[in-house]
């Protein structure tokens, strides 16, 4: 009955207004009354008296009367929701059709949700995470930021602009891990030997790179694993710092492990997200050198921070794809 | 509430029997209640103020504000074609009920 419908909406949207003209409905009722007893030969004082006494409690009344809808309005919720019970028992096939229907719905919006808070608005777990920003190349052809960058264009941003601090690291190096059970190929990525110094996170184990006493010639290189992946490779073996291990068929020694949810700082527009490496190795190498520099990460104030893609974006004449 | 208090359910079939006269306002419907029952029934004339809302809200009866008969600016009801069919089975029902208990009364 969409017309019973109507007239409910009617009366909850326009409930301060319904009051007022009941009210005053009810108060011409009183005034006629008044009228009538005094015409009968009461002085009006009297004549109020008794029209009140006949009337009954005005405010009760309003009340009742305006108990009158929302007791409609409880009474409908509740025959409709047996209705709706009843339905559903007697087509349970469809009913399950409709709740798994508005589950899938609610699972896709709640696991996009996750992504984007995930991705854009949790700041990342490292020291002042409001000042660190990143840069990346811009392709001239199609216009999109996130382009890795070559390694010398990282070094001419870093002498052309006196950021505080610049690190520099190759995203997505593979690495086999051999030791501590069976080999297996992780994501890892190589950094310039401050990169620690720069992102700053937090370390369960052992500390981060140092230039000076780091990636000596003849020396294996260094490594800084994740928090994940000291815990399901290695036990969570708190004397692995200093420990050797293979990486990549090579020696490479361990210094430390990263705090848990640290994920390294990966290119955005505004803030920075991260992705779940499990390693990092340091050593610089030539051979790494040449190539595709995916992404520079740069410690600055607050402000160049937020203005950082705007920044990165005037000064990559070089940086494109 | 005395003893003079309505049967339940009846005032609001009393009102609806009231305007099949035409439209009237709430004051008119307590006059003709009281006039036709030789003051017998005493409704508390702020009850029907609820009656109405009530059957309002079923969509027996219509309210539109109007001019009353001293210029007044008033509510007048009006009978629906639902509040008339009510009205009619209400009626029958009544007639059903009073007709049993006044048998049930005579017998002694």
């Amino acid at each position: 009955m969409p017309r019973r419908w109507q007239r409910r909406l009617r009366y909850l949207l326009q409930n301060g207004e319904r009051a007022r003209l009941l009210r005053e409905e009810m108060e011409l009722h009183l005034d006629m009354k008044i009228q009538e007893l005094m015409e009968a030969g009461m002085t009006e004082s009297d004549a109020r008296g008794a029209a009140r006494r006949q009337f009954g409690n005005f405010a009760l009344h309003q009340e009742e009367s305006r108990g009158t809808w929302i007791a409609r309005w409880l009474g409908d919720l509740i025959q409709d929701t047996a209705f709706a019970a009843r339905t559903i028992r007697n087509q349970p096939g469809f009913a399950a059709l409709a709740v798994l229907s508005a589950a899938l719905g609610i699972g896709a919006c709640s696991m996009l949700f996750g992504i984007a808070n995930f991705a854009l608005f949790r700041p990342l777990p490292v020291d002042d995470p409001s000042r660190l920003a990143s840069i990346s190349g811009i392709s001239f052809r199609r216009g999109d930021a996130g382009h890795s960058m070559s390694y010398p264009d990282f070094e001419d941003l870093r002498q052309a602009h006196s950021f505080q601090s610049m690190t520099a690291f190759y995203q997505f190096m593979p690495g086999n891990i051999s030791s501590g059970g069976e080999p297996q190929r992780y994501w890892g990525s190589i950094a310039t030997a401050n990169y620690f110094d720069v992102v700053r996170p937090a370390f369960a184990v052992g500390r981060g790179f140092d230039a000076a006493r780091d990636d000596k010639a003849g020396e294996p290189p260094v490594v800084v694993l994740s928090y994940h992946l000291w815990r399901s490779r290695f036990g969570s073996d708190p004397e692995i710092a200093g420990r050797s291990i293979e990486l990549n068929r090579r020696k490479a020694t361990v210094i430390g492990v990263t705090g848990p949810g640290f994920r390294a700082p990966k290119r955005c527009s505004i803030r920075i997200s991260g992705f779940p490496f499990r390693c990092w190795t340091a050593s610089l190498k030539p051979a790494w050198a040449g190539t595709g520099w995916k992404i520079a990460a740069v410690r600055g104030s607050r402000r160049w921070a937020d203005s950082a893609t705007a920044r990165a974006k005037r000064l990559r004449p070089r940086s494109s794809t | 509430m005395g003893k003079n208090d309505l049967l339940p359910g009846t005032l609001d079939m009393m009102v609806l029997k009231a305007l099949t006269r035409g439209a009237l306002h709430g004051y008119a419907i307590a006059q003709w209640l009281k006039q036709l029952s030789d003051d017998v029934l005493q409704v508390e004339e702020g009850s029907l103020y609820p009656a109405l809302q009530r059957l309002e809200l079923n969509g027996w009866i219509e309210g539109k504000w109007g001019l009353s008969s001293n210029n007044r600016r008033a509510r007048f009801y009006r009978l629906t074609p639902a509040g008339r069919k009510t009205l009619d089975s209400e009626t029958a029902r009544y007639r059903q009920m009073t007709g049993a208990i006044a048998r049930v009364m005579e017998l002694t």
